[in-house]
């Protein structure tokens, strides 16, 4: 009983570090918490990231609904491209809990992490180069679906209104962000985000709050097929969902004393790092 | 949003979207408070008293009897996923109406569309 109380303890303690950590970068935490339910708490992938995806729904919720009250939230774009992240969602579920079963399975699991692991690292490399919005060309398929919009007032900066462009490669991608959502537990924002900001010309805030309202349906798409499946663990649901939100809540209020640059590239270094255990124990080299 | 479209920019018709932004705001705000309720204090009151045995016990939704009555609180935890769960479902559901209410039939058959897809999952893991 007590090694109960202690384990649920060490998961709740990981998810706070995993939201704040989170939050403090603009990514969920779902790239922390489901290596760390596998390599820490010895919890099969399966059922790791389907716990995963019902804190992301909660991570999601209370930001989006931070981002509604101060006008930043693009509904229509939200909208438009969550039909493709919902379904991305349901198809990387389903491979995750119908086709990768067994640990020939685990093994592929385990690529594909530590390659959005890379990914992220990539895309957070890039962030700090840069972090420029692209003006994309006229696009008939934006303005079909009236995506153009309007960037609410920023410090001395007016409300500014932006043209939406290639949507239908900001279709695709947010399709493989939904994919990557439902197969691994993760939120996704790692890839909606660029995909919104260079390729279809959103200003960054709208962006980031727009993806966070689309996390969470997208994680609710994929954690509906686990959930159906039997893939969740109730008790271990628990302290990793409110570990993350209060993690998150924690994430906000640090914000104004850490350096974003430093952490980013801290969070680059363990990112590297677990790819590199995931890897090798995909290979079956190491049993860490 | 009223800002200023440029050129050829079709007109779009906003007031009610943007209350609709608030309203969804509100659904996920009180969603995932009580959420987080009921998991906090159900699983408190799980820790105290479940056995190290079910932290790996899957939840299987066709067979909840296992399940109920294990341990006192454990109604709440299971409560407090599927309040997390109908968050967003029920912020589709409002945006639907919303859409409908705002004559945008496109967009109010677009987020049925999402919806159909949150159905299909449920079959699809139910299914196979």
């Amino acid at each position: 009983m007590l090694s109960l109380a202690l384990a649920l303890l060490g998961i709740l303690l990981l998810a706070i570090g995993a939201g704040a950590l989170g939050s403090l970068l603009g990514l969920g935490g779902g790239l922390v918490i489901v290596p760390g339910l596998v390599l820490l708490f010895g919890v099969d992938v399966h059922f790791a990231v389907a716990c995963s995806l019902i804190s992301v729904i909660a991570t999601s919720a209370g930001s989006a609904s931070r981002y509604a009250s101060r006008g930043l939230l693009h509904l229509r774009l939200g909208f438009f491209l969550e039909i493709a992240t919902s379904v991305g969602a349901l198809f990387g579920a389903f491979v995750t809990a119908f086709v990768l079963l067994g640990a020939a399975g685990s093994e592929v699991l385990y690529g594909a992490f530590a390659a959005v692991c890379a990914s992220a690292v990539g895309l957070l490399y890039r962030d700090l180069k840069r972090g420029q919005v692209t003006v994309p060309p006229p696009d008939r398929l934006a303005d079909r679906w009236r995506l153009h919009g309007t960037a609410p007032p920023d410090g001395d900066r007016p409300a500014t209104a932006f043209r939406v462009g290639r949507a239908r490669t900001g279709l695709a991608l947010a399709f493989v962000a939904g994919c990557a959502s439902g197969l691994l537990g993760i939120g996704g924002g790692i890839y909606k985000v660029p995909a919104m900001t260079g390729v279809m010309g959103v200003p960054i805030k709208v962006a980031s709050a727009t993806s966070s309202l689309m996390i969470g349906v997208t994680a609710v798409a994929g954690a509906l097929v686990y959930l159906a499946q039997g893939d969740v663990l109730p008790l271990i649901v628990a302290p990793v969902a409110v570990g993350t939100l209060a993690g998150t809540f924690l994430g906000t209020r640090l914000h104004e004393v850490a350096s974003t640059r430093t952490l980013k590239l801290a969070f680059i270094l363990v990112l590297l790092a677990a790819a590199l255990i995931m890897v090798l124990r995909g290979l079956g080299v190491s049993s860490l | 949003m009223t800002g200023a479209h440029d050129g050829a920019a079709p007109p779009v018709p906003s007031a009610d979207i943007d209350r609709l932004a608030g309203q969804l705001g509100r659904i996920l705000r009180y969603g995932v408070s009580l959420g987080a309720l009921l998991l906090t204090v159900g699983g408190l009151l799980v820790a105290l008293q479940a056995s190290p045995s079910d932290l790996q016990r899957p939840l299987d939704l066709l067979d909840l009897r296992p399940w109920l009555g294990m341990s006192p609180g454990i109604e709440l935890l299971l409560a407090g996923i599927a309040v997390l769960v109908g968050t967003p479902i029920a912020r589709v559901c409002a945006s639907v109406l919303a859409f409908h209410q705002a004559r945008e039939s496109d967009y109010a058959a677009l987020v049925s569309a999402v919806l159909l897809v949150l159905v299909a999952s449920v079959v699809v893991g139910l299914l196979l």
